[in-house]
Protein backbone atom coordinates (compact mmCIF):
# COMPACT_ATOMS: atom_id res chain seq x y z
CA UNK A 1 0.00 0.00 0.00
CA UNK A 2 2.84 2.45 1.09
CA UNK A 3 4.51 1.86 -2.62
CA UNK A 4 0.95 2.69 -4.79
CA UNK A 5 0.33 5.82 -2.15
CA UNK A 6 4.49 6.65 -3.01
CA UNK A 7 4.14 6.29 -6.86
CA UNK A 8 0.35 8.22 -6.85
CA UNK A 9 2.24 11.32 -5.09
CA UNK A 10 4.83 11.05 -8.25
CA UNK A 11 2.33 10.75 -10.86
CA UNK A 12 0.97 13.58 -9.30
CA UNK A 13 3.98 16.06 -8.49
CA UNK A 14 5.52 14.99 -12.40
CA UNK A 15 3.64 18.18 -13.86
CA UNK A 16 6.26 20.58 -12.41
CA UNK A 17 8.86 18.62 -14.09
CA UNK A 18 7.95 17.96 -17.66
CA UNK A 19 7.34 20.15 -21.03
CA UNK A 20 3.54 19.85 -21.93
CA UNK A 21 4.57 18.27 -25.38
CA UNK A 22 2.97 14.97 -25.01
CA UNK A 23 -0.36 16.88 -24.64
CA UNK A 24 0.57 19.18 -27.79
CA UNK A 25 1.26 16.29 -29.79
CA UNK A 26 -2.12 14.30 -28.86
CA UNK A 27 -4.08 18.09 -28.79
CA UNK A 28 -2.84 18.58 -32.76
CA UNK A 29 -0.78 16.09 -33.58
CA UNK A 30 -2.77 13.06 -34.42
CA UNK A 31 -5.69 14.69 -36.03
CA UNK A 32 -6.67 17.92 -37.16
CA UNK A 33 -7.84 20.14 -34.43
CA UNK A 34 -9.96 22.10 -36.89
CA UNK A 35 -12.29 19.10 -37.26
CA UNK A 36 -12.72 18.45 -33.52
CA UNK A 37 -16.32 18.22 -32.04
CA UNK A 38 -17.81 16.92 -28.95
CA UNK A 39 -18.78 13.65 -30.84
CA UNK A 40 -15.27 13.22 -31.62
CA UNK A 41 -14.16 13.32 -28.27
CA UNK A 42 -17.08 11.57 -27.45
CA UNK A 43 -16.59 8.66 -29.23
CA UNK A 44 -12.81 8.41 -28.96
CA UNK A 45 -13.79 8.83 -24.65
CA UNK A 46 -16.53 5.92 -24.50
CA UNK A 47 -13.85 4.00 -26.82
CA UNK A 48 -10.99 3.79 -24.88
CA UNK A 49 -12.87 3.34 -21.22
CA UNK A 50 -14.32 0.75 -22.57
CA UNK A 51 -11.08 -0.58 -23.71
CA UNK A 52 -9.61 0.46 -20.76
CA UNK A 53 -11.92 -1.35 -18.23
CA UNK A 54 -11.75 -4.70 -20.35
CA UNK A 55 -7.82 -5.12 -20.21
CA UNK A 56 -7.89 -3.96 -16.51
CA UNK A 57 -10.88 -6.70 -15.90
CA UNK A 58 -8.49 -9.24 -17.59
CA UNK A 59 -5.01 -8.06 -15.80
CA UNK A 60 -3.95 -7.35 -19.28
CA UNK A 61 -1.73 -4.42 -19.52
CA UNK A 62 -2.19 -2.93 -22.49
CA UNK A 63 -2.02 1.32 -23.55
CA UNK A 64 -5.06 3.86 -23.08
CA UNK A 65 -3.00 6.37 -25.09
CA UNK A 66 -3.25 4.35 -28.31
CA UNK A 67 -6.78 3.36 -27.30
CA UNK A 68 -6.89 7.01 -27.24
CA UNK A 69 -5.31 7.43 -30.53
CA UNK A 70 -7.20 4.87 -31.92
CA UNK A 71 -10.27 6.65 -31.09
CA UNK A 72 -9.48 9.94 -32.26
CA UNK A 73 -8.14 8.21 -35.54
CA UNK A 74 -11.65 6.10 -36.03
CA UNK A 75 -14.17 8.89 -35.28
CA UNK A 76 -12.54 11.92 -37.39
CA UNK A 77 -12.21 8.87 -40.08
CA UNK A 78 -16.05 8.67 -39.95
CA UNK A 79 -16.54 12.70 -39.94
CA UNK A 80 -13.86 13.86 -42.50
CA UNK A 81 -12.50 10.86 -44.64
CA UNK A 82 -8.39 10.03 -44.55
CA UNK A 83 -7.74 14.39 -45.13
CA UNK A 84 -7.96 15.14 -41.26
CA UNK A 85 -4.74 12.81 -40.40
CA UNK A 86 -2.21 13.67 -38.93
CA UNK A 87 0.11 11.45 -40.53
CA UNK A 88 3.79 12.58 -39.07
CA UNK A 89 2.25 12.15 -35.30
CA UNK A 90 0.55 9.35 -36.11
CA UNK A 91 3.23 7.48 -37.30
CA UNK A 92 5.72 8.87 -34.37
CA UNK A 93 2.99 7.10 -32.30
CA UNK A 94 2.67 3.85 -34.57
CA UNK A 95 6.67 3.39 -34.39
CA UNK A 96 6.90 3.81 -31.02
CA UNK A 97 4.56 0.91 -30.15
CA UNK A 98 7.39 -1.42 -31.07
CA UNK A 99 9.91 1.19 -30.11
CA UNK A 100 9.50 2.01 -26.75
CA UNK A 101 9.13 -1.20 -25.32
CA UNK A 102 12.51 -2.19 -27.49
CA UNK A 103 14.82 0.70 -25.92
CA UNK A 104 13.19 -0.22 -22.43
CA UNK A 105 14.09 -3.91 -22.42
CA UNK A 106 17.54 -2.67 -23.99
CA UNK A 107 17.94 0.03 -20.83
CA UNK A 108 16.70 -2.72 -18.59
CA UNK A 109 19.27 -4.80 -20.16
CA UNK A 110 22.45 -2.85 -19.66
CA UNK A 111 21.61 -1.51 -15.94
CA UNK A 112 20.77 -5.33 -15.20
CA UNK A 113 24.28 -5.92 -15.88
CA UNK A 114 26.03 -2.96 -14.92
CA UNK A 115 24.05 -3.70 -11.04
CA UNK A 116 25.17 -7.56 -11.02
CA UNK A 117 28.49 -6.64 -12.27
CA UNK A 118 28.81 -4.11 -9.35
CA UNK A 119 27.38 -6.37 -6.78
CA UNK A 120 28.94 -9.68 -7.79
CA UNK A 121 31.00 -9.83 -4.15
CA UNK A 122 28.08 -8.70 -2.35
CA UNK A 123 26.23 -11.25 -0.33
CA UNK A 124 23.06 -11.70 -1.69
CA UNK A 125 20.96 -10.62 1.83
CA UNK A 126 22.65 -7.60 1.34
CA UNK A 127 22.19 -6.51 -2.15
CA UNK A 128 18.63 -7.45 -1.47
CA UNK A 129 18.47 -4.84 1.36
CA UNK A 130 20.20 -2.39 -0.74
CA UNK A 131 17.74 -2.78 -3.33
CA UNK A 132 14.72 -3.32 -1.41
CA UNK A 133 15.31 0.32 -0.65
CA UNK A 134 16.76 1.48 -4.02
CA UNK A 135 13.30 0.99 -5.64
CA UNK A 136 11.86 3.95 -3.92
CA UNK A 137 14.19 5.54 -5.73
CA UNK A 138 13.26 3.68 -8.95
CA UNK A 139 9.76 3.80 -8.23
CA UNK A 140 9.61 7.38 -7.36
CA UNK A 141 11.40 8.39 -10.78
CA UNK A 142 9.04 5.99 -13.13
CA UNK A 143 6.03 7.20 -11.48
CA UNK A 144 7.49 10.79 -12.73
CA UNK A 145 7.68 9.67 -15.90
CA UNK A 146 4.09 7.64 -15.75
CA UNK A 147 2.78 10.78 -14.21
CA UNK A 148 4.68 13.12 -17.41
CA UNK A 149 3.47 11.02 -20.23
CA UNK A 150 -0.09 9.62 -19.32
CA UNK A 151 -1.52 12.57 -17.65
CA UNK A 152 -0.89 14.80 -21.04
CA UNK A 153 -2.66 12.37 -22.99
CA UNK A 154 -5.89 13.61 -21.28
CA UNK A 155 -4.43 16.94 -20.86
CA UNK A 156 -4.27 16.98 -24.80
CA UNK A 157 -7.55 15.53 -25.18
CA UNK A 158 -9.39 18.12 -23.14
CA UNK A 159 -7.34 20.89 -24.70
CA UNK A 160 -8.65 19.36 -27.88
CA UNK A 161 -11.99 19.57 -26.78
CA UNK A 162 -11.58 23.16 -25.58
CA UNK A 163 -10.47 24.54 -28.98
CA UNK A 164 -13.53 22.95 -30.30
CA UNK A 165 -15.56 24.86 -28.29
CA UNK A 166 -14.08 28.18 -28.28
CA UNK A 167 -14.74 27.57 -32.17
CA UNK A 168 -18.05 26.68 -31.96
CA UNK A 169 -18.80 30.34 -31.19
CA UNK A 170 -18.29 29.89 -27.43
CA UNK A 171 -17.40 33.87 -26.04
CA UNK A 172 -13.80 32.75 -25.19
CA UNK A 173 -10.66 32.76 -27.02
CA UNK A 174 -8.91 29.77 -28.32
CA UNK A 175 -6.26 28.31 -25.72
CA UNK A 176 -2.72 28.88 -26.58
CA UNK A 177 -1.90 26.75 -24.37
CA UNK A 178 -2.82 23.83 -22.10
CA UNK A 179 -5.17 25.97 -19.42
CA UNK A 180 -3.37 25.50 -15.94
CA UNK A 181 -6.58 24.28 -14.32
CA UNK A 182 -7.02 21.23 -17.12
CA UNK A 183 -3.35 20.46 -16.11
CA UNK A 184 -3.88 19.85 -12.46
CA UNK A 185 -6.92 18.26 -12.35
CA UNK A 186 -5.38 15.79 -15.06
CA UNK A 187 -2.40 14.90 -12.49
CA UNK A 188 -4.79 14.96 -10.12
CA UNK A 189 -7.16 12.53 -11.84
CA UNK A 190 -4.12 10.32 -12.25
CA UNK A 191 -2.55 10.21 -8.67
CA UNK A 192 -6.00 8.77 -7.66
CA UNK A 193 -6.04 6.35 -10.13
CA UNK A 194 -3.11 5.10 -9.06
CA UNK A 195 -3.71 4.93 -5.50
CA UNK A 196 -6.93 3.17 -6.15
CA UNK A 197 -6.87 0.61 -9.00
CA UNK A 198 -2.62 0.22 -9.65
CA UNK A 199 -2.99 -3.08 -7.72
CA UNK A 200 -4.01 -5.33 -11.02
CA UNK A 201 -1.75 -4.90 -13.24
CA UNK A 202 0.85 -4.50 -11.28
CA UNK A 203 0.38 -8.36 -10.01
CA UNK A 204 -0.03 -8.96 -14.30
CA UNK A 205 3.72 -7.31 -15.14
CA UNK A 206 5.45 -8.21 -10.91
CA UNK A 207 4.43 -11.82 -10.65
CA UNK A 208 2.83 -13.61 -13.95
CA UNK A 209 5.24 -12.50 -16.72
CA UNK A 210 7.95 -12.67 -14.77
CA UNK A 211 8.93 -12.98 -10.40
CA UNK A 212 10.36 -9.86 -9.65
CA UNK A 213 13.09 -9.77 -7.41
CA UNK A 214 14.03 -6.50 -5.71
CA UNK A 215 17.43 -5.64 -7.69
CA UNK A 216 14.97 -6.66 -10.95
CA UNK A 217 12.49 -3.92 -10.12
CA UNK A 218 14.59 -1.73 -9.40
CA UNK A 219 16.62 -2.25 -13.29
CA UNK A 220 13.00 -2.17 -14.88
CA UNK A 221 11.75 0.95 -13.54
CA UNK A 222 15.11 2.60 -14.07
CA UNK A 223 15.15 1.27 -17.65
CA UNK A 224 11.33 2.37 -18.28
CA UNK A 225 11.84 5.41 -16.32
CA UNK A 226 14.59 6.33 -18.72
CA UNK A 227 12.84 5.22 -21.52
CA UNK A 228 10.26 7.85 -20.63
CA UNK A 229 12.01 10.71 -19.80
CA UNK A 230 13.53 10.25 -23.07
CA UNK A 231 10.17 10.17 -25.39
CA UNK A 232 8.80 12.64 -23.00
CA UNK A 233 11.78 15.25 -24.11
CA UNK A 234 10.54 14.44 -28.01
CA UNK A 235 6.76 14.61 -27.15
CA UNK A 236 6.38 10.90 -28.23
CA UNK A 237 3.51 9.75 -26.61
CA UNK A 238 4.27 5.98 -25.49
CA UNK A 239 2.54 3.77 -23.90
CA UNK A 240 4.23 3.29 -20.12
CA UNK A 241 2.62 -0.26 -20.05
CA UNK A 242 4.79 -1.03 -22.86
CA UNK A 243 7.84 0.40 -21.94
CA UNK A 244 7.58 -0.66 -18.41
CA UNK A 245 6.53 -4.77 -19.47
CA UNK A 246 9.74 -4.15 -21.97
CA UNK A 247 12.57 -3.39 -19.28
CA UNK A 248 10.67 -6.12 -17.15
CA UNK A 249 11.07 -8.86 -19.75
CA UNK A 250 14.32 -7.44 -20.33
CA UNK A 251 15.51 -7.73 -16.79
CA UNK A 252 13.92 -11.52 -16.59
CA UNK A 253 15.52 -12.40 -19.28
CA UNK A 254 19.02 -12.09 -17.89
CA UNK A 255 17.83 -14.78 -15.62
CA UNK A 256 17.86 -17.44 -18.69
CA UNK A 257 14.92 -17.37 -21.37
CA UNK A 258 13.02 -19.98 -19.10
CA UNK A 259 12.67 -17.24 -16.64
CA UNK A 260 10.10 -15.54 -18.59
CA UNK A 261 5.94 -16.73 -19.28
CA UNK A 262 6.47 -16.00 -22.99
CA UNK A 263 3.12 -16.82 -23.45
CA UNK A 264 1.77 -14.17 -21.35
CA UNK A 265 4.31 -11.72 -23.00
CA UNK A 266 3.18 -12.91 -26.20
CA UNK A 267 -0.76 -11.95 -25.64
CA UNK A 268 0.37 -8.60 -24.02
CA UNK A 269 1.99 -7.88 -27.65
CA UNK A 270 -0.98 -8.94 -29.13
CA UNK A 271 -3.21 -6.75 -27.45
CA UNK A 272 -0.86 -4.01 -28.41
CA UNK A 273 -0.80 -4.82 -31.35
CA UNK A 274 -4.24 -4.35 -32.28
CA UNK A 275 -5.09 -1.70 -29.49
CA UNK A 276 -5.30 1.11 -32.24
CA UNK A 277 -7.01 -0.64 -35.35
CA UNK A 278 -9.15 -2.37 -32.74
CA UNK A 279 -10.29 0.80 -30.78
CA UNK A 280 -10.65 2.30 -34.21
CA UNK A 281 -12.89 0.42 -36.16
CA UNK A 282 -15.39 0.38 -32.71
CA UNK A 283 -14.89 4.14 -32.57
CA UNK A 284 -16.64 4.31 -36.17
CA UNK A 285 -19.14 2.05 -35.24
CA UNK A 286 -20.79 3.56 -31.86
CA UNK A 287 -20.15 7.01 -34.29
CA UNK A 288 -23.75 6.85 -35.82
CA UNK A 289 -25.27 6.43 -32.87
CA UNK A 290 -23.47 9.77 -31.26
CA UNK A 291 -25.29 11.91 -33.86
CA UNK A 292 -27.71 13.07 -31.17
CA UNK A 293 -25.01 15.00 -29.07
CA UNK A 294 -24.97 18.56 -29.92
CA UNK A 295 -21.43 18.84 -32.16
CA UNK B 1 6.40 24.39 -23.36
CA UNK B 2 7.14 23.91 -19.39
CA UNK B 3 4.35 24.25 -17.10
CA UNK B 4 5.68 26.98 -15.23
CA UNK B 5 6.65 28.99 -18.98
CA UNK B 6 2.60 28.45 -19.73
CA UNK B 7 1.16 29.61 -15.99
CA UNK B 8 -2.40 30.27 -17.64
CA UNK B 9 -5.31 30.20 -15.00
CA UNK B 10 -8.77 31.28 -15.87
CA UNK B 11 -7.67 31.08 -19.92
CA UNK B 12 -11.07 29.32 -20.39
CA UNK B 13 -14.49 30.19 -18.71
CA UNK B 14 -15.24 26.78 -17.45
CA UNK B 15 -18.84 27.71 -15.75
CA UNK B 16 -19.89 28.93 -19.50
CA UNK B 17 -18.92 26.12 -20.96
CA UNK B 18 -22.06 23.49 -21.88
CA UNK B 19 -23.10 20.63 -20.23
CA UNK B 20 -22.17 18.29 -23.03
CA UNK B 21 -18.35 19.65 -23.13
CA UNK B 22 -18.25 19.57 -19.13
CA UNK B 23 -19.42 15.50 -19.19
CA UNK B 24 -16.59 15.29 -21.71
CA UNK B 25 -14.07 16.51 -19.43
CA UNK B 26 -15.37 14.66 -16.42
CA UNK B 27 -15.50 11.35 -19.02
CA UNK B 28 -11.69 11.98 -19.81
CA UNK B 29 -11.00 12.29 -15.92
CA UNK B 30 -12.78 9.51 -15.66
CA UNK B 31 -10.26 8.13 -17.69
CA UNK B 32 -7.30 9.68 -16.25
CA UNK B 33 -8.31 8.00 -13.41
Amino acid sequence: MQAVVWAAFFNFIAFALFHLSVATTIGKGIIDPGIVDNRIIAATLIRACVWDILTWFYGLPTSSSHALIGGMIGSALMKTGWSAMQWHGIGKAAVFIFLAPLIGMAIGVVISIIVSWSFRNVPFGTANWVFRRGQLLSAALYSLGHGGNDAQKTMGIIYVLLIGASAEGAAFATPKEVPTEVVLACHVAMGLGTLFGGWRIVKTMGQRIVHLRPVDGFCAETGAAATLVLTLGFGIPVSTTHTITGAIVGVGSMKGPRAVRWSVAARVVWAWILTIPGTALVSMACWPALQWLPS
Amino acid sequence: MHFFETLNFNAVPFWQLSVTVWALILLALAFDF
